[in-house]
């Protein structure tokens, strides 16, 4: 066991903790940022291909505002947003996209090299996201890497958090785990600042990075602190089918495809006329799903994303890294198409923040994709990147301006045995009763077939019960290989635990929710009623159980036509 | 239809030697080499080492040697009978993982990011269109070690040339209009001029970045022979 003491500790290395880092890092405190996996590596920024949303008046296209921005994303998300949060991200998205240049990044240009060119996506209004090729997460991860580095902001790759520790008010640190040696290590800390990003992996199909399993959620369930909105779940329409490592991988951009079923049609011309594939992510999703159940389907059960239309050289130049990706698997995306289906993406709920991102709990920060709030019962495509960086900024200024008001608390190494005890007896139990690598696939399929695009009571009860009984089995883990030394099946086993809790809350509350409202669709309510349910579902630990709430939605400043207030 | 995968086994803290271990599993055409050490690892030995992240090219973590060339497993296709090494000239940390720290800290001497004396004047910053395109392609590089792994100058004279992948990031800031820090005596140091511009990096390179050629463009706009 070792002990790490700083100022500022960011859990998480994606792109909302390394823009965490980087903003704390002006305020001379020590700063760190503790990342389950390495910088660049890990996390799922450096996949991101789309682009950022804001508007500015030097590059926005004539009739767009921000005010726009802020309705396109309010719409998008079925109005169950917090409106401040919104007005925030919208404001300081465009400060953010040209600091992130000043630091380092370029966006993409004219020929001239002295305009923006700007991309649209579904649900926007107008063109409004600035980009660069099919890697803008990766070149603002980039960016702000180079930036810790010359700011000496110190890295701790490749250990786990399992705990945070506070006292009752106030946050002290957290214990970890070295994933590698499975050593338990003590962090000291006056602020901390959540960035774990969401729990993709929970469904058979994601577009996410292996690593993001809901740490983060489980983390601030446990310290007490509430969440809402786990219901709703992003699958993004277009996700590769094959081969199986590739599964639920982007497989391509919505704007630069048509989406055809087995017949060769365009079914979106029936679901959504004028948007058509632009339509909003749940909607095309949806419509895939209908495609394929009545029987138009492809042969790996998905619909044909169709690039051939695009002039030839279009798809290599605009999106070389995807194009390299249908060579390797022998699709020629200029004459072939490829099969395509939704995959999970997106969680739009998680950790309850306020306008400074920061939790119920002193010193407890959150940025990202672990926070609801911004993007309501939906996400708009781009507006990932743009909530990543502001609440990034904002929670890594606020946890500086608290870790210079804060004296910095001993943690008894006593604290840790509880982490070293379940630890080692992971490595030692010889039952053979539950394997955690069996039991993640019985968890990702559970929640694919019955907690996903569609819903029934039925199958949200089927998988309440499942869950259950996967969670007695996981407390009687035990694993084939039992040497210390990177050791995967332990961390497994662990990532299980927080996987397990966040499959609970999201059925939980899909159950509850008897109406569909963005990318929460109910089969036996598909319609959305405002007069119940315009209200979030939370949910908080108190005495060692989880109690589910509602809370109210900020609707101060976009008011939904025909709804009385005053109920 | 049946596959055999032979794949290299060392575990510093146990074995003496490395040794071969061979797999069978279940070969289907157009599987990746991942989709073989997954299966492998979730259906017979969960005790294989191997790092990989996002199964599609941008983590650079599953670099390894596919029958003995260098490649990402998320983007080889797999053949029935493979052979799976870990990647050359980098220590070996277990199995197919290899040591990242100690390229990590040699990059530290590479100042690498933006060095720049004045704030952008305009929005949005007027850019050199041509200067961009370099810095555009450089940046493409994940730092996945291959050409490390085939680099007959780095095999040889590790301590004195840092390697291509570490050049490719460095070519980012120096294409960088925006840049002002003198890199020729950073490159100079890490041994740029050693390069012997053989391509056998660019031969390896699954991002298609081709080193040697960026490396070229860098000893000719450095002037460094």
């Amino acid at each position: 066991m070792y002990r790490i003491r700083c100022d500022v500790l960011i859990i998480g290395g994606g792109g909302a903790g390394a823009m965490a880092a980087y903003e704390a890092s002006k305020y001379k405190v020590h700063v760190a940022i503790v990342s389950k996996g390495r910088l660049q590596r890990s996390g799922n920024t450096i996949m991101a291909p789309g682009a950022i949303a804001g508007v500015k008046e030097e590059w926005a296209e004539t009739g767009d505002s921000m005010e726009l921005h802020f309705k396109d994303t309010i719409k998008g998300g079925s109005y169950l947003n917090e409106q401040g949060l919104v007005q925030l991200v919208v404001e300081k998205s465009p400060e953010v996209i040209l600091e992130m240049e000043s630091i380092g990044a370029l966006w993409q240009r004219n020929e001239k090299g002295n305009k923006y060119l700007l991309r649209i996506d579904g649900g926007h209004s107008y063109p409004r996201c600035v980009y660069l090729e099919d890697r803008t997460g990766r070149e603002i991860m980039r960016t702000l890497v180079g930036e810790l580095r010359k700011r000496d902001v110190e890295l701790y790759e490749e250990i786990m958090i399992l705990r945070i520790i506070h006292d009752g008010h106030n946050v002290v640190g957290v214990i970890g785990v070295d994933i590698n040696t499975l050593e338990v290590i003590i962090f000291e800390s006056k602020a901390i600042i959540l960035a774990t990003g969401g729990a993709g992996n929970i469904y058979a199909n994601t577009s996410n990075i292996t690593d993001v399993t809901g740490d983060g959620y489980r983390l601030a369930l446990y310290a007490g602190v509430p969440l809402m909105d786990m219901e709703f779940v992003q699958f993004y329409p277009i996700g590769f089918l094959f081969p199986p490592s590739l599964r639920g991988v982007l497989g391509g951009l919505l704007y630069y495809s048509r989406l055809l079923n087995s017949k060769k049609e365009r079914f979106m011309e029936k679901y959504d006329p004028e948007r058509l594939e632009l339509s909003t992510r749940d909607l095309v999703s949806r419509a895939i799903f209908q495609e394929v159940k009545e029987g138009r389907g492809t042969p790996l059960g998905g619909v044909y994303c169709d690039m051939t239309f695009q002039p030839s050289g279009f798809i290599a130049k605009t999106t070389p890294a995807l194009y390299d990706t249908y060579c390797k698997i022998g699709i020629n995306p200029e004459k072939q198409m490829l099969e395509v289906a939704p995959t999970c993406h997106f969680f739009m709920g998680g950790v309850i923040i306020d306008s400074n991102w920061e939790t119920e709990i002193a010193g407890l920060l959150a940025a990202g994709e672990v926070c609801a709030g911004v993007h309501g019962a939906n996400r708009l495509s781009q507006n990932a990147l743009a909530e990543i960086l502001v609440s990034g900024k904002r929670a890594g200024r606020r946890g500086a301006e608290i870790a210079i008001e804060k004296e910095r608390q001993y943690i008894d190494p006593k604290e840790a045995l509880f982490e070293k005890e379940k630890i080692s007896q992971i490595l030692n139990n010889n039952n053979k009763r539950s394997n955690p690598i069996i039991l993640r696939k019985q968890l990702k399929n559970l929640m694919w077939e019955n907690v996903g695009v569609f819903r029934t009571r039925e199958s949200l009860v089927k998988a309440t019960d499942k869950i259950n009984q996967l969670q007695e089995e996981a407390k009687q883990v035990s694993i084939s290989y039992n040497k210390v030394f990177y050791n995967r099946e332990v961390i497994e086993a662990l990532e299980n635990e927080n996987m397990l809790e966040i499959a609970k809350c999201i059925t939980n509350a899909a159950l509850k929710r008897t109406e569909s409202r963005g990318a929460h669709y109910r089969y036996d309510y598909p319609d959305s009623d405002n007069s119940t349910w315009l209200k979030h579902i939370t949910f908080r630990k108190e005495d060692e159980q989880i109690k589910l709430r509602y809370r109210s939605v900020d609707l101060k400043i976009f008011k939904l036509e025909g709804v009385d207030y005053e109920r | 239809m049946k596959g055999k995968a032979k794949v290299f086994r060392f575990n510093p803290k146990v074995d003496k030697e490395p040794y071969y271990l061979t797999y069978d599993f279940s070969f289907k055409k157009g599987m990746t080499v991942l989709d073989v050490l997954l299966q492998i690892y979730t259906e017979q030995d969960s005790s294989l080492g191997f790092k990989y992240s996002c199964r599609s090219g941008h983590c650079g973590l599953c670099g390894v040697k596919v029958n003995g060339k260098e490649a990402l497993m998320c983007r080889e296709a797999a053949i029935a009978e493979i052979t799976i090494s870990p990647l050359d000239n980098i220590l070996v940390v277990k199995d197919l993982i290899v040591d990242r720290d100690e390229y990590e800290k040699r990059l530290l001497k590479l100042r690498l990011f933006l060095e720049r004396l004045d704030e952008p004047q305009k929005i949005p910053e007027l850019i050199d269109m041509e200067a961009f395109q370099k810095f555009k392609i450089a940046s493409r590089c994940v730092e996945c070690f291959c050409c490390l792994s085939i680099c007959p100058v780095f095999s040889n004279n590790p301590h004195n040339f840092i390697g291509p992948a570490a050049f490719i990031q460095e070519a980012r800031h120096l294409f960088d209009p925006r840049d002002v820090l003198n890199r020729k005596v950073i490159v100079s140091e890490q041994g740029l001029s050693l390069c012997k511009e053989c391509g056998k990096c660019s031969s390896v390179c699954p991002q298609h970045v081709s080193p040697s050629d960026i490396i070229k463009e860098m000893k000719k706009t450095l002037k460094v022979v």
